[in-house]
């Protein structure tokens, strides 16, 4: 199923910012996301590291 | 709202059942709101609105996808917004989401029409629905696949389609097991075209959900009759036996409810 599981700094459960998002933006101090039940969210400061389709995960760092 | 999903193998009778359910409630004064998650949509046509005049998710995914993109406008009112414009009303006041089909060669997979199918489920559960519906029905594609989907997590009950063949009854095995793996324990298996009570415990034994929670529904010809016709089966055939048979399908989910 092609929705991601958004990580931050991180791979393991602790890390999870979201989980089945499907949409993301890149705003210019935050990315956004919204999940498949409409529900948003904001992780200020940080950048996009990878997104894997295979996988369907997205991971994100914070900006130093 | 009482979420309800159709589950089996192709052709054994989910989108018949499920838009005679529907019917029966709307005509008894419930709101009813029904999603079509079978690329092969046939659930408006049953439902007497006509192929062409129902929009569906998949052929209007960019605009869809351009409304998602106002992400800081309330996802409420972007809920509101998607089912006032990709959805229609039957004259029984039904509502009717289509999810579609792919809309062209090598465009990828359904998983993005599933996930809005999910969100829209998700709003009009929601408080921030005003709709209010007492029940939503969903009918999904042939096989297991769509619980793997997750798009009945926390349904309250699978409606289970099968025939009495050991191929059907095969894949509602498997249905069931990842329904309750999922969390649904509510199962009721609706066994299609059965002709005795025998055949029907030996199809539920094979299943794996007990006689109580089986329903039988024997073979009849009005079925194809209001098909041919392109009519609503309630409207064409009222006292048919099949009607009768589903009847009783509606009150295993009522009481159970």
């Amino acid at each position: 199923m092609c929705e991601f599981t958004v990580y931050l700094d991180g791979h393991g459960d602790e890390n999870i910012v979201a989980t089945n998002v499907i949409k993301s933006k890149v705003r210019p101090d935050y990315i956004s996301l919204m999940d498949s039940s409409g529900k948003t969210y904001r992780v200020e400061r940080a950048f996009i590291v990878k997104v894997d389709s295979i996988m369907a995960e997205m991971q994100l760092e914070s900006m130093a | 709202m009482l979420k309800v999903i159709t589950t089996g193998k192709g052709g054994v009778g989910k989108t018949t059942t499920i838009s005679t359910l529907a019917t029966m409630m709307a005509r008894e004064g419930k709101r009813v709101i029904v999603l079509d998650t079978d690329p092969s949509m046939n659930l408006a046509m049953t439902l007497g609105l006509p192929y062409l005049d129902v929009p569906t998710i998949t052929e209007n995914k960019h605009e869809i996808s351009e409304e998602l993109d106002e992400m800081d406008e309330d996802p409420a009112m972007i809920g509101k917004r998607i089912i006032d414009d990709y959805s229609r009303v039957n004259r029984d006041g039904i509502r009717v989401i289509v999810m579609g089909a792919i809309p062209d060669e090598g465009n990828g997979c359904l998983c993005s029409a599933i996930s809005i199918m999910k969100m829209l489920l998700s709003y009009v559960d929601s408080d921030a629905c005003p709709d209010r519906y007492d029940i939503a029905f969903v009918d999904s594609q042939a096989g297991p696949e769509i619980l793997g989907r997750g798009l009945a997590k926390d349904f309250d009950c699978n409606l289970v389609m099968t025939e009495p063949t050991p191929k059907s009854a095969e894949v509602s095995r498997q249905v069931v097991a990842l329904a309750r793996n999922l969390g649904i324990d509510h199962n009721i298996l609706v066994i299609n075209k059965s002709e005795s009570e025998e055949d029907a415990r030996r199809i539920s034994s094979l299943v794996g959900v007990p006689d109580k929670d089986s329903i039988r529904v024997g073979y009849d010809h009005s079925v194809i009759d209001a098909d041919r016709q392109n009519v609503i089966l309630l409207d064409a055939f009222p006292d048919c036996k099949a009607v009768k048979d589903i009847a009783a399908v509606k009150a295993c989910l009522e009481k159970w409810r």
